[in-house]
């Protein structure tokens, strides 16, 4: 029976996670909800090991729920709605050159995105031609995030984008973020075991 | 739905090609390797001359057991080896999740292996050409070709899937192997085999497959209970519709139990 909450948070947010749990052969999370509007970014705390990448997983439809359900528009979150960042430095093929492996991602996700203009942003540029298994972790780090930008969704979620990252990048990661991702029309939710502060953050969730 | 399918495999295929194109030995060595195993059944063949269980020489024999074996291991095996590329690569999880149904991405993977495996089959069968004058009949070996390519593709489906559940282990690639090796008669006549492995053998689907590939060529080399052509394809077309509905529900599980346990990730 919908009670009277559901019909609130179904009308008041467009993404709506509600009493969400997830169980391995331990409780993860439980009755976590989380929810947001267009423009929003959330910032997801937690020592490491408490479950960030988890529920960003569950979140992402990457990974399914033991109770409760993700939607977004009043519907169940479709993978054509999210793009998850996952920053995991070996999610690429190590044979190719990372030119090679963003233009394969960019037909794969069928990319309007103009790669040259990002490369110049994310100073990629210099790399273009090296092998991805030549790269050093920085700039692994760097290619994953443009291959999470390269799917244009509703929904961006950035799996700890700050960590091992040298001060320079990190600036251009928030202006990637905060500034040139960020609009009226798509939600964020990052990742993070260090506050970062941002005034446009409107949501700190601790797990 | 066609459209994505055709979009993916040859995307697939152009990163597949790039890859190898870094290591242009393996092609070769491969197709060298093809020719040396045919080489090698023809060497064996002139050691024994004509052989009385087949009533046949024994090269034309063998030498159509391999070409359909190539062909047939090739495209089964050729979406398994892929994923346990990718996922070895960590790419998996990022070819998976996508605007794609897993299913689609199963059944797009693995075309250049599949198509060397074609490429093999066809040197075998020339190979088979130059050295006997047969009477090839291409609508039957259209007809195996294409049944061959449909039951491995469905066989695919189950082995990438039970490679994503057991992880390491291929249940699939064993007994495709036990069942190729032993019950389908391609380096030996069924007949030598203790009677109980003949019975299972000759309702192996395989063994029926390719008595019909021989036929294709105008070799017959099974004495007796020897299907007809028509009966042959109808069984085959049995089994493939079977074994199709089988891999859909257990593709189904496989995806289900990878996102409730997250082992996808976690390789």
């Amino acid at each position: 029976m919908l009670c009277l909450d559901d019909f609130y948070l179904d009308t008041i947010f467009v993404f709506l996670a509600k009493s969400i749990s997830k169980k391995f052969d331990k409780l993860i999370f439980s009755d976590l909800t989380i929810n947001a509007n267009y423009g929003e970014i959330i910032q997801v705390l937690g020592v490491n090991g408490s479950g960030k990448t988890t529920l960003l997983k569950c979140l992402a439809g990457r990974l399914d729920l033991t109770r409760g359900v993700v939607t977004l528009d009043k519907l169940k979150l479709r993978q054509t709605d999210i793009s998850f960042v996952s920053c995991d430095d070996r999610s690429f093929f190590p044979q190719l050159t990372v030119d090679e492996n963003l233009i394969f991602f960019k037909k794969f996700y069928n990319s309007k995105i103009v790669l040259n203009e990002w490369y110049d942003f994310i100073k990629l540029t210099n790399f273009k031609e090296t092998e991805y298994q030549k790269c050093s972790t920085g700039i692994r780090k760097r290619v994953a995030i443009l291959r999470g930008i390269l799917k244009e969704s509703k929904i961006y979620v950035f799996d700890e984008p700050f960590s091992n990252m040298d001060p320079e990048f990190k600036e251009v990661l928030k202006k990637i973020i905060f500034d040139k991702l960020s609009s009226d029309k798509v939600i964020i939710i990052f990742s993070s075991n260090i506050v970062i502060r941002h005034k446009k953050i409107s949501q700190n969730i601790y797990v | 739905m066609l459209f994505d399918y055709l979009k993916l495999s040859s995307l697939f295929l152009s990163l597949d090609s790039k890859v190898i194109r870094k290591y242009k030995l393996r092609l070769v060595f491969s197709i060298l390797q093809t020719i040396l195993v045919v080489a090698l059944f023809y060497f064996i063949s002139i050691t024994f001359g004509e052989v009385s269980r087949i009533k046949s020489n024994y090269f034309p024999f063998v030498a159509t057991g391999l070409s359909f074996h190539f062909l047939f291991s090739s495209v089964v095996n050729a979406a398994g080896e892929k994923i346990r590329e990718y996922r070895n690569y960590g790419v998996l999880e990022e070819i998976l999740f996508t605007n794609y149904s897993p299913l689609l991405i199963f059944i797009s993977i693995g075309y250049q292996s599949r198509l060397i495996g074609m490429f093999k089959c066809i040197i075998t069968v020339l190979c088979i050409d130059w050295f006997f004058s047969l009477k090839f009949n291409i609508f039957i070996f259209l007809l195996t070709f294409l049944l061959i390519l449909t039951l491995s593709t469905v066989l695919s489906l189950i082995s990438v899937c039970s490679f994503l559940l057991w992880k390491r282990a291929n249940i699939i690639e064993f007994v495709g192997s036990l069942f190729t090796l032993f019950l389908t008669g391609i380096y030996f006549p069924i007949e030598v085999l203790p009677k109980w492995l003949y019975l299972i053998s000759k309702l192996n689907p395989l063994k029926v497959l390719l008595d019909l590939f021989r036929s294709s060529f105008g070799l017959s080399f099974s004495k007796n209970e020897q299907l007809n052509q028509l009966d042959s394809t109808f069984y085959i077309f049995v089994v493939i519709l079977l074994l199709l509905m089988f891999s859909l529900i257990f593709y189904k599980y496989t995806i289900n139990r990878l996102k409730k346990i997250g082992s996808l990730s976690s390789f």
